[in-house]
C-alpha cells in the first residue's frame, strides 16, 4: 500500500514548478511522471528481486562473479598507477634536455634587441590620434545652452537663486552691514570718552545726499527723515569744512 | 543725537526688521572706522584675486611659450606694482562710476564728495592713489569728529551709509 505514497510523492512539486514556465524543470516533471508507472512496477517487484537474490545458490553465483570483477578492478588501478608514474618519470628525465636544447637555439637577447621600442612607440602617433578626437565637433554636438537652460528648468534654479540671493541681501548683509552701523558707533563713541570729548560727533552727511537716500519714493510717511535730513544736512554742511577735522 | 528717528518708527516685530530699521535710521549718515576698515580689507582681497588671475594668466602664457609654468617666481617689484595698479584701477572705477566698490557695496557705504554729489573722475583716481599708498589715512577716521579720514580731508569727500535705500524702504514696507 505503501507503493501509492511513494509514487504520488514525485508529482507533487508538478504543481508548484508548472506556474513558473520553468521548462526544464517541466521537463523533468513530466519525465517523473512518464517513469511514475515503471518506478511503481520497481517498487513493486524490489521485494521479489531481493527474495531471489538472497536465495542461497544465486548468492553464490553472485558473490563469485563480484570476487572476479573486483580482482580485475584492483589490477587495473595498479596499472594505472604504474602508467601515471612511468610517464612522470619520463617527463621529468626528458623536459629539461628539451628546454636546453631550445634555448640554445633561441638568443632571446637578439630577439629583444630586434624590437626598436622607440620605432613602436613612434608608430603609436599619440598627438595624430588626439588629433582625430574632434573635441570642437564633440562640444559642439553637446549644445551646452540648451542642455543649461533644462537643467535650469527641471530644478526651477532660477526660483531657488531668486530666493537664496533675496535672502542674503535682506538677512546676511543687512546683519553685516547693522553689526557695522554699531561696531562704528561703539568705537566713536570710545574714542571720544578717551579725548574726554563732551560734544561727540557731527556725523551727518551732505544735505542732498541725505534727501537722495531717505526721501525714495516708498519711504514717505514712514520714515521721518526728510525733515530731520535736511536739518542734520544743514549742520553737516557747515561742518564739511576740514579745518574742524583737525580739533 | 544719532537716532532720533529709530524711536519715531513703527515697533520692528522681528530681528530682521529692528535691524532694517536701525539700518535706516543711519542712511546718509557718516560711516564710521569698522564700517570702512570692513569695505577695504574685503577691497583687498578682491584686488588680492584679481592680481592672482592675472598671474595665473601670465603664467599659463609664458608656460605656452616657454614650456616652464611658475606662478610666484615673479619680482617683487612686479608683484608690489601689479598690486597697485590693479588696486588704483579698481578703487577708481568703483568711485568714480557709483562711489561703491564691492567691499563699500557690502558695507553698505559711499563715497561722495561733501557737498552730496558723486565724486568724479579725477577725484577718484587721486583719492585712490592716496589710498594705496598711504592706507593708514584711513586711522584718522577714528580720532576726526566728522569721521573724515585724511583722504577725506584733503579731497572733500565723505563716506556715508548707504545701503541703496530704496530697496531697503521696499523690503519695509513689504
Amino acid at each position: 500500500m505503501d507503493h501509492t505514497d511513494d509514487v504520488t510523492e514525485p508529482h507533487e512539486p508538478q504543481d508548484e514548478t508548472a506556474s513558473e514556465t520553468n521548462l526544464l524543470g517541466d521537463a523533468v516533471e513530466v519525465l517523473f511522471g512518464l517513469l511514475s508507472p515503471a518506478i511503481a512496477a520497481g517498487h513493486g517487484v524490489a521485494p521479489t528481486v531481493r527474495r531471489i537474490s538472497n536465495w542461497g545458490p544465486v548468492r553464490g553465483v553472485s558473490g563469485a562473479a563480484g570476487r572476479t570483477l573486483e580482482g580485475w578492478r584492483i589490477r587495473g588501478k595498479t596499472e594505472q598507477q604504474r602508467f601515471l608514474e612511468a610517464l612522470d618519470d619520463f617527463i621529468r628525465r626528458t623536459l629539461p634536455g628539451v628546454i636546453d636544447a631550445v634555448f640554445d637555439h633561441i638568443d632571446v637577447n637578439d630577439i629583444i634587441g630586434r624590437i626598436d621600442l622607440n620605432r613602436v612607440m613612434g608608430e603609436v602617433d599619440l598627438n595624430a590620434l588626439m588629433a582625430k578626437v574632434d573635441l570642437d565637433a564633440m562640444m559642439e554636438r553637446i549644445d551646452f545652452g540648451k542642455l543649461t537652460d533644462r537643467l535650469i528648468e527641471e530644478v526651477d534654479l532660477r526660483q531657488i537663486m531668486r530666493e537664496s540671493s533675496s535672502t542674503i541681501t535682506s538677512e546676511a548683509v543687512d546683519a553685516v552691514r547693522v553689526q557695522g552701523m554699531n561696531a562704528d558707533r561703539f568705537v566713536d563713541r570710545l574714542v571720544d570718552r578717551i579725548l574726554f570729548r563732551k560734544n561727540g560727533r557731527d556725523l551727518a552727511g551732505p544735505a542732498t545726499a541725505v534727501s537722495e537716500l531717505t526721501g525714495g519714493p516708498t519711504t514717505n510717511g514712514q520714515d521721518p527723515h526728510p525733515e530731520e535730513g535736511s536739518e542734520d544736512g544743514d549742520a553737516g554742511r557747515i561742518g564739511v569744512a576740514a579745518s574742524d577735522d583737525q580739533g | 543725537m544719532e537716532t532720533p528717528a529709530a524711536s519715531v518708527s513703527p515697533l520692528p516685530t522681528t530681528k530682521a526688521e529692528a535691524r532694517l530699521v536701525r539700518g535706516q535710521s543711519l542712511q546718509g549718515q557718516r560711516a564710521g572706522f569698522i564700517s570702512r576698515l570692513g569695505a577695504d580689507i574685503i577691497d583687498v582681497i578682491v584686488v588680492v584675486l584679481v592680481e592672482f588671475g592675472f598671474l595665473f594668466l601670465a603664467a599659463v602664457i609664458r608656460y605656452l611659450f616657454t614650456r616652464d609654468f611658475h606662478l610666484f617666481h615673479n619680482p617683487v617689484w612686479l608683484t608690489a606694482s601689479l598690486f597697485w595698479i590693479i588696486a588704483v584701477a579698481y578703487l577708481t572705477s568703483g568711485w568714480a562710476s557709483t562711489g561703491k566698490t564691492l567691499g563699500k557695496q557690502v558695507a553698505g557705504v559711499r563715497v561722495v564728495r561733501t557737498t552730496g554729489k558723486r565724486i568724479g573722475f579725477r577725484t577718484a583716481i587721486v583719492r585712490a592713489i592716496l589710498y594705496v599708498f598711504f592706507p593708514w589715512g584711513l586711522v584718522w577716521t577714528l580720532v576726526s569728529r566728522k569721521n573724515a579720514s585724511l583722504q577725506d580731508l584733503l579731497l572733500k569727500t565723505v563716506v556715508l551709509y548707504d545701503w541703496s535705500y530704496r530697496e531697503v524702504a521696499a523690503k519695509v514696507d513689504a
